[in-house]
């Protein structure tokens, strides 16, 4: 039986079973990073809390200039192709509103952005992305490629399928960031 | 990753003092909202516990139940941060009572419930605050509270982000917690402290605890 994988705050998690689920249970202002091999259908799923490690240590998972990097090499190391990879971003919410926010309580925007200069200095393939807004996000990534959405007060739905045969085409008519065809 | 361990190696005296620090100002706290509500509020004893980033979603309830949090940071002589969550429910009841309104009304938090709700944690964190100041001689300000309504995975996990942005180094935070209870459980709520791992050792140098 296949069993679904937490990917807790700066973890990060791999799965190479059809079955296999990978999920980050509400993302507030950190960022899920899906990933997916189309062609060995290898998935993967990355945890970022924030924008840049400034050279500290720390796991892996956590920063965004550290965990793109780790989950490339992670995937690859599973047998994933970096050519083959497509990835879908999720998170990056401003929850909290009030007199502090500004500056000091934005880190959900520059998560998303640090993430997808990363992705960008990769020529990675950045197929959807669902982020920023007021709203918290649970993220699923399965073994098949599908990414699947969570949102309070909303109906549950498929944010894109990553192993499908037009998602490099952005199909799913769902905000395409990044859009950046491997060479 | 030094920091890391001086939290770690807290000996139970100086871990004891930690939770009176958080008893005294729990209990502040509660006596100033009893004030507001007029009513009695329970408060329990405070746990002191280290969090490790990656199992900070699991501390209250459960990762997809819905939470109200006010949230403050803390500057001054020895900064952190507080934050007060109330299930959806409590949190009606709370904005119901303080806003004389019919305690039926539940369907959704709009202007006047929220910024209720946000004068709750401003005078709960405010009353925290100024017991530990008496109580360490150190100035400890509170900035104005910002308002989350959302899954209380996702607000927890936002609280980290803050909490790992201020101390980047930090894998894991010193977490105070006391539950609080009131009106038959119509009311309750968890008040969480975390004061940085540098304000913990100002705080135990300010009482002569260190070392």
């Amino acid at each position: 039986m296949d069993q679904t994988q937490m990917v807790g705050m700066a973890e990060m998690a791999i799965t190479c079973s059809a079955g296999g689920m990978l999920m980050a249970l509400g993302l507030g202002s950190c960022v899920g990073v899906c990933v997916y091999d189309y062609q060995k259908k290898i998935a993967g799923l990355a945890h970022v809390v924030l924008p840049a490690s400034g050279g500290q240590c720390g796991a892996d998972g956590k920063y965004a200039d550290t965990a793109i990097p780790a989950l490339v090499k992670a995937m690859a190391a599973a047998g994933a192709n970096e050519r083959s990879l497509r990835f879908a971003i999720v998170g990056g919410a401003q929850l909290f509103v009030g007199a502090s926010t500004g500056a000091r309580l934005d880190i959900g925007p520059r998560n998303v952005e640090a993430v997808i200069t990363q992705l960008k200095a990769r020529n990675a393939l950045l197929v959807a992305q669902e982020t920023g807004g007021n709203s918290g996000r649970t993220v699923t990534v399965f073994g098949d490629g599908r990414v699947r959405l969570r949102t309070l007060g909303k109906t549950e739905r498929d944010l894109v399928h990553l192993g499908g045969t037009n998602a490099d085409r952005g199909s799913t008519g769902l905000a395409v960031g990044v859009h950046i065809a491997a060479a | 990753m030094a920091t890391m361990e001086a939290i770690g190696n807290l000996n139970a005296i100086q871990r004891d003092v930690i939770r009176e620090i958080g008893n005294i100002g729990a209990g502040n706290a509660v006596t100033a909202l009893a004030t507001m509500l007029n009513d009695k509020i329970e408060m329990s004893i405070p746990t002191v516990g280290l969090m490790k980033l990656s199992e900070f979603t699991n501390m209250v309830g459960g990762p997809e139940t819905v939470s109200v949090c006010v949230y403050l940071p803390v500057d001054g002589e020895a900064p952190g941060h507080v934050a007060f969550f109330t299930p959806e429910l409590g949190a009606h009841t709370l904005a119901n009572r303080l806003l004389g309104r019919d305690m039926s009304e539940c369907d959704e938090f709009d202007d006047m419930a929220c910024s209720a709700l946000m004068e709750v944690g401003n005078i709960l964190a405010s009353s925290y605050l100024v017991a530990l100041c008496e109580l360490t001689g150190l100035n400890l300000l509170s900035s104005p509270p910002a308002l989350a309504i959302d899954y209380t995975a996702a607000i927890l996990d936002s609280l980290a982000g803050y909490l790992a942005y201020t101390e980047a180094d930090e894998d894991q935070a010193i977490t105070i917690l006391t539950q609080i209870q009131g009106c038959e459980h119509l009311i309750e709520g968890m008040f969480l402290y975390i004061p940085t791992a540098g304000s913990m050792r100002t705080m135990l140098r300010a009482l002569n605890m260190e070392g």
